[in-house]
This record gives structure tokens, C-alpha cells and sequence, in this order.
């Protein structure tokens, strides 16, 4: 079964939010698992990447239908059928594996506690909404949310039950360049990445399997 | 007849929905349903055989995935955490515990089955809830299956956000990953091999919904065909000739009425009975015990892409005991390897026979004790990580070790504000490098007026002079409640080679002086 990952390099501090926070701490938590490590839901990364592909195919002039097909069987289309599933399983966006082990067993010997793994990784930011007319803060407009600190890596894996074709890769290849913001507030400064695809044996091979995509647009539009 | 046990474990967290929560929320059984292991094999042969649609036709599809008497695929269970783990079973709705009785690691409670009879004790009972168990010896241990609860949204496909027609907030309450369970598949003996080789090919495999997004991925860890098989590992020969006859349900069962209606009625447990047994001894006999419940079943189509009907059916652990009835071995047999009522093939209807066999004993919760070692980090990356999580925890400590000093201390009167506004001024300066020298050479170079400020001046039993100079001579000795930080092999302290090169001692001692002295100012106004 062919494994490939993406590496996702935190270039600022993101929030992957989770739809809460805390009463009377944060009005935005992060993802975090049992053992207070951050990470990226393959759901919600599956659905950045299909959108950061549509987003290149629609601007595509020729091959649009082509690598629209592509994309689909990729991707999957919309329902539950057999026919309508994706040739790509997306896990998790997650820290090393065997240093959530290694935690995990310190906090099942209770040495750590599953909110000190979480404010080793992670802060909380604040901010305020500025009344454009006085230059003071807006009242009752002060908001928390806990980012994920930048320079951390995180590692999703994708899995094709088949070996997938190249131009299937070249499409995860372009997307994973594409995508450069996630998270909440990221047009406000979070949630900038940088995105690589590796193959099972941790060889870079994006920009391989970009230049294919480039290559075949334009013989394809020749 | 032979029986494939098919062990699974959880990469991922597993969606298999049930009917419980709201519109809004897919929460699944605690067990993976034999239906989704069908679904999946079904999928996996059609790969194989490189088919795009089965052939109902075919002999050998029809037995393997359509016809409940040649082939059925049980639940998936928990299996125990032992050396040699088994099969976990639903908990009978007969057992009842003390109201007050806490379920605790370590400490048993005592369990009363009531169909076997219902005596005085306990005197105020209590269902002892949903739990799945196994045997250790002469104790029961009780299992629960882990949840991860996960919020998503729906986003417009095109927009790329939730717009004002399209945007639920749905909640998937899904088995987590990380946990063990174990399946049956029965069939027969021609078929076992078929069946093995299509799922010894490829250990990895898709079960439940959102598979292509961070759910379903589980891996098949053992497989073992079996000719010797008996669900609860007690043979029927030892279950014969009983007075009454007890009928437990393994899993969920669909039953329907004389109008061909699905209801949840245990009194159709009798006549699924004869059905199966094709006797009319029981029909006369009223049943003495029933503790039964009832829940919802459906299901999804993946060929059609829509739901099954929701039918009502009774739940597993439903007990019902006939008085006066005797059964033979090749009846319970016969009972126990078809099951009763629909959807067999899909691991419903599984009964068992004469079952339970004591009053009272006693039951615990696992023993969840860890006799492993702490696992070692593998990567570079890892190491790197586990490095700066060390160095932010011990940070944190030091901060809040710092507001506990600043906390305990406050200088008395005799100092005016400029002295302090200017010892902070020079500590700030300090602070980047961790340089006490700024400090001590304005100390050491202060007019006599100021210096007498800092002589006279008490902070605890010390003069304020006297603790400055103690602390920027020894920045290590005020910090002595912090124990070291371990994160995986990583170990740091505030002394070490590490934090010496950083200066960090010295540092938050000059943080420690700025923060003494700013206490102090505000006091005063």
C-alpha cells in the first residue's frame, strides 16, 4: 500500500481551531489530542487541499476537464458510494509519532500532565477591536486564542490503496504548493506554511512532480 | 463449519454510526458492526477480482457475502487487555449492582444476576450500565470502548467557507484509535480459505464512514482459522439438561411479528426458537424472566449511497428464561452457530444458551497499570521538538516560581521611587545578556545618600542592599524549589550546561530585581 506525507512547516503561528475554548480563558482552543499535542485534522486538511486544486484547475485554459477527472478520482466526489470515494485516504497533520508515544507514557506515569505538553507547544494571543473614530479599544472586544507555535513540523500521511498515477501526484504535488495559509486568522498574519510532499522513504519530490504538472499543461495546451 | 477470528487495532478513529445523539451528531456503536467488516471484505473481493459489480448470480458470492446460513460476520468486540486477550461480550441486562457500589481499578463489587434468581440482595439494585467483560480468573472485568469527539463544518465547495444556506456544525463521536477489537467470521468449510486469502493480502484496511479523511484506518494484527469454535468458550456438552432454559442475545436481534412487522418483543425469541430448532415443546411455557431492551437498527448502503430502513430490535444482552424446559447439545449447537431472526450474515440474532450459571460474583475494572518502559526517541526532528517543549516547560516554571517570590517579598518603607525607577532602568538594560555586572557596578558606585536608601531599607530580616548583592552574587540560590523538566529523554534544570550558557539564572534574577522594585512603586502610590 503506497504511503506518502506531507510536511507541514509552520512559517507563523497558526490556529487550527476546533469550534470551542475554554469559559473564562480562551474564546479559541486548538485541536489537541488526549495528550495535549496539536494537530491537524485530515478532514479538514483534505478539504484545503481540494479547494487549493479547484482553485488551479479553474484556471487552467485546455486540459481544465482532464485534470478536473483527475482531481475527482483523487479527491473523490460529493456522496457516500463506492464509485463517488477518493483514491486518497488524508490522516492527521501530527507531531512526530514517537515523541507523542514517549509523552504519552509520561503522562500515563503522571511525571507530565497533559496541559503542560499543551503549553510547551502552543501560547495564548490576544486582541482587541480598535474603534476607528477614537483610536481606543472597542469595549467588550478583547478576544484569547491559543496558537501553535511557528517552526514546528507537522506530519499528515497519505494512503493510496492503489499506486496512484503520476499525474494523480503532480495534483497533490501543485496543491501542496498552493497551500500557504491555514487555520483561523490567516489573513491576518496566522496560519502561514510551507507544505512538501515526500515519498515512504522521506525524499522531497514536490518540485518532481510539479514540474510533470507544468510539463504536461503545456504539451496539452501546445 | 470453521471460524476465522479476525483481530483488528485502530489507527484512526472509527465512524460507525448508530441512531443515538442528535440530527446534528453521528455517534458510534461501541463495537464495530459485522455489517461494515462484510461491507469492507465485499470491497476487497471486488478489487481482486477486478470487478466493478458483483455478480448476484454467482454461487461463490452469494454464499461468501448474501446467504446468512453459509457464511456470517460477527461484531467486532473489544478484546481484553491480558497476555492472551479474548473476546469481549455485551454485558446481560440481568445483572444488577448495590445503587452505592463504585466500579473502581482494583476493588471488586459483587454482581447479582437475577435470572438465575432474584433473592433480597442488593436491597436498593442498580443495572451495572453498558460495559463489555471477559473473565480473569474468578473476577469479571468490565471494559468501555474510548470515544474521540470531533466538531467539524460543512464549507462551501466553491466558496471555500460556510455560507448562509450551507454551514452546519455536525459532531462526529467516533471509536478511538488505539484500541483493539475482535471479529468472527463464520462460515463454511470450503470458503474459509477464500476468505482468509482475501484478507491476508493487505493488512490495512478502511472501515466506517469519512474514510478518505482521517477516519476508518485499521490494521488487521492477527488472523487464525478455526475448527473448534464456541463463542463463550464453554462447550455445549456442559449445558445440556439444565431445568430451565436460558437464551442471552450476543448482538443485537431483528424479529418480526405474525404481521411481518420488526418489533423489539422478547416473546418472539421463543418462536424464532422453534423456528430454528423446528419444535413446539416450548410453545406452551410461558417465559419466568425477561430483562430485555430494545434500540434502533439501519445502517448505510454504500452500492446504493442511501440508508438502510430503521427497523426497532432487541439489544444485545436481552435474557430470557424458560422454567422447565430441557435442551440437548445438538440443539444448543444448532441454535448458537445460526442464530435467529434477520440480517444473520451481518452478525445480528447471535444467541447463546444456558449461559450464566452463578447468583452472585464479583466484578472490577481493568488493571490499567503500565509495566513498560518509557519508548526512545528515534528522529532528529524529534529530539529537536522535545528540546524546545523542554525549555518552554522550564521556563514556565520559572515564571511562576517567579511570581511566587514576587509574591512573598515587599520592601519596606525608606527608598524613594527615582532609586527604584533607576534600578530597573539599569536591570532592563541588563536583562538581553543576563549581565548582573550593570547591576552591581550601580550598586558599588552609588553616592552616599542613595547607598544609605539601599542600606536602610528592609526586605524580609535583610536590608534591601544586602539581598541585592546575594542575589546577583549567587543568581542560582533563590531559585531553589524548581524540579527538573523530562520531556521523552530530554532532561532539563535550571543549572545545567544549557541554561548556564543562556544565563538563564541570571537572568530572572535581573527580572526578579525589576519585579521587586516595581511591587514597590506601586505600593507606595
Amino acid at each position: 500500500m503506497p504511503i506518502y506525507q506531507l510536511k507541514i512547516q509552520l512559517l507563523s503561528d497558526t490556529t487550527f481551531g476546533r469550534g470551542d475554548g475554554v469559559a473564562g480563558l480562551i474564546d479559541q482552543e486548538v485541536e489537541h489530542d488526549p495528550y495535549g499535542f496539536p494537530y491537524l485534522r485530515g478532514r479538514t486538511l483534505k478539504g484545503l487541499l481540494s479547494e487549493e486544486c479547484d482553485n488551479l484547475i479553474a484556471v487552467l485554459s485546455n486540459p481544465k476537464q482532464d485534470w478536473g477527472k483527475v482531481a475527482c478520482q483523487l479527491f473523490g466526489t460529493v456522496g457516500s458510494t463506492l464509485g463517488t470515494m477518493g483514491a486518497v485516504h488524508v490522516g492527521d497533520a501530527c507531531l512526530p509519532e514517537d515523541l507523542r508515544q514517549a509523552v504519552a507514557f509520561q503522562i500515563e506515569e503522571k511525571i507530565l500532565t497533559k496541559t503542560e505538553v499543551l503549553d510547551s507547544l502552543t501560547t495564548i494571543r490576544r486582541q482587541t477591536a480598535i474603534d476607528s473614530e477614537s483610536g481606543i479599544a472597542d469595549e467588550g472586544s478583547l478576544r484569547s486564542f491559543r496558537v501553535v507555535l511557528r517552526e514546528l513540523c507537522l506530519t499528515a500521511d497519505f494512503i493510496f490503496e492503489k499506486i496512484p498515477s503520476n499525474e494523480m501526484l503532480s495534483v497533490l504535488a501543485v496543491s501542496s504548493l498552493a497551500l500557504r495559509r491555514l487555520g483561523s486568522g490567516r489573513n491576518r498574519g496566522r496560519g502561514s506554511v510551507r507544505c512538501t510532499l515526500h515519498d515512504s522513504e522521506g525524499n522531497d519530490i514536490t518540485h518532481q512532480y510539479a514540474n510533470i504538472f507544468g510539463t504536461q499543461i503545456k504539451e496539452k495546451a501546445a | 463449519m470453521k471460524a476465522i477470528t479476525l483481530s483488528l487495532e485502530t489507527q484512526q478513529p472509527i465512524l460507525a454510526t448508530s441512531f443515538q445523539g442528535d440530527p446534528n451528531s453521528d455517534v458510534s456503536y461501541p463495537y464495530i458492526p459485522g455489517s461494515m467488516i462484510r461491507g469492507a471484505i465485499i470491497g476487497r473481493y471486488m478489487r481482486q477480482h477486478n470487478l466493478s459489480e458483483l455478480d448476484l448470480a454467482s454461487k461463490e458470492v452469494k454464499r461468501l457475502f448474501f446467504d446468512a446460513n453459509s457464511t456470517r460476520y460477527l461484531n467486532a468486540y473489544l478484546l481484553s487487555q491480558e497476555k492472551h486477550p479474548q473476546r469481549t461480550l455485551p454485558l446481560p441486562l440481568s445483572w444488577f449492582k448495590d445503587k452505592d457500589a463504585e466500579l473502581k481499578e482494583d476493588s471488586p463489587i459483587t454482581v447479582y444476576d437475577f435470572s438465575i434468581d432474584k433473592g433480597d440482595d442488593p436491597e436498593t439494585p442498580k443495572s451495572v450500565g453498558e460495559y463489555f467483560w471477559a473473565k480473569k480468573g474468578r473476577v469479571v472485568n468490565l471494559y468501555k470502548e474510548k470515544r474521540r469527539i470531533n466538531i467539524h463544518n460543512f464549507r462551501d465547495r466553491q466558496k471555500g467557507r460556510s455560507t448562509d444556506t450551507q454551514g452546519e456544525l455536525f459532531r462526529y463521536d467516533a471509536l478511538d484509535a488505539g484500541q483493539k477489537f475482535q471479529s468472527i467470521i463464520l462460515c463454511e468449510d470450503g470458503d474459509a480459505t477464500a476468505i482468509h486469502m482475501l484478507l491476508v493480502t493487505e493488512p490495512n484496511i478502511w472501515l466506517g464512514g469519512s474514510q478518505s479523511a482521517g477516519y476508518g484506518h485499521t490494521k488487521i494484527i492477527d488472523l487464525e482459522i478455526l475448527n473448534d469454535w464456541d463463542e463463550i468458550r464453554k462447550p455445549a456438552e456442559d449445558r445440556e439438561g439444565k431445568e430451565n432454559l436460558s437464551i442471552t442475545l450476543l448482538s443485537d436481534t431483528l424479529l418480526r411479528n405474525e404481521c411481518g412487522q420488526p418489533v423489539a418483543d422478547p416473546m418472539l425469541i421463543k418462536q424464532a426458537v422453534e423456528e430454528v430448532l423446528n419444535i413446539s415443546d416450548i410453545s406452551l411455557l410461558k417465559p419466568s424472566n425477561i430483562f430485555a431492551s430494545s434500540t434502533l437498527i439501519g445502517g448505510f448502503n454504500r452500492k446504493w449511497g442511501l440508508p438502510l430502513p430503521q427497523v426497532p430490535a432487541l439489544a444485545a444482552g436481552t435474557v430470557i428464561v424458560f422454567e422447565g424446559i430441557e435442551i440437548n447439545e445438538s440443539q444448543i449447537q444448532q441454535l448458537e452457530c445460526y442464530g435467529i431472526g434477520e440480517r444473520r450474515e451481518d452478525g445480528f440474532g447471535r444467541v447463546v444458551v444456558n449461559w450464566l450459571e452463578e447468583k452472585t460474583f464479583q466484578i472490577s475494572l481493568p488493571d490499567s497499570s503500565n509495566t513498560s518502559s518509557l519508548p526512545p526517541l528515534k528522529k532528529e526532528s524529534s529530539h529537536l521538538v522535545a528540546e524546545q517543549m523542554a525549555q518552554r516547560l522550564l521556563e514556565q516554571k520559572l515564571e511562576q516560581y517567579l511570581q511566587k517570590q514576587v509574591g512573598r517579598l515587599s520592601l519596606d518603607e525608606g527608598i524613594s521611587n527615582s532609586q527604584l525607577s533607576r534600578l530597573q532602568s539599569v536591570a532592563r538594560q541588563a536583562l538581553p545578556n543576563g549581565d548582573c555586572n550593570l547591576v552591581i557596578s550601580l550598586l558599588n558606585n552609588l553616592p552616599s545618600n542613595a547607598r544609605n536608601q539601599f542600606e536602610r531599607t528592609k526586605i524580609g530580616n535583610k536590608s534591601f542592599r544586602e539581598q541585592l548583592d546575594e542575589w546577583l552574587g549567587n543568581p542560582t540560590d533563590w531559585i531553589n524549589g524548581i524540579k527538573e523538566v523530562r520531556i521523552a529523554d530530554i532532561e532539563r534544570k535550571f543549572d545545567d550546561d544549557r541554561a548556564r550558557e543562556d544565563k538563564l539564572a541570571e537572568k530572572y534574577t535581573l527580572r526578579l530585581i525589576m519585579a521587586v522594585a516595581k511591587k514597590a512603586t506601586k505600593e507606595k502610590k
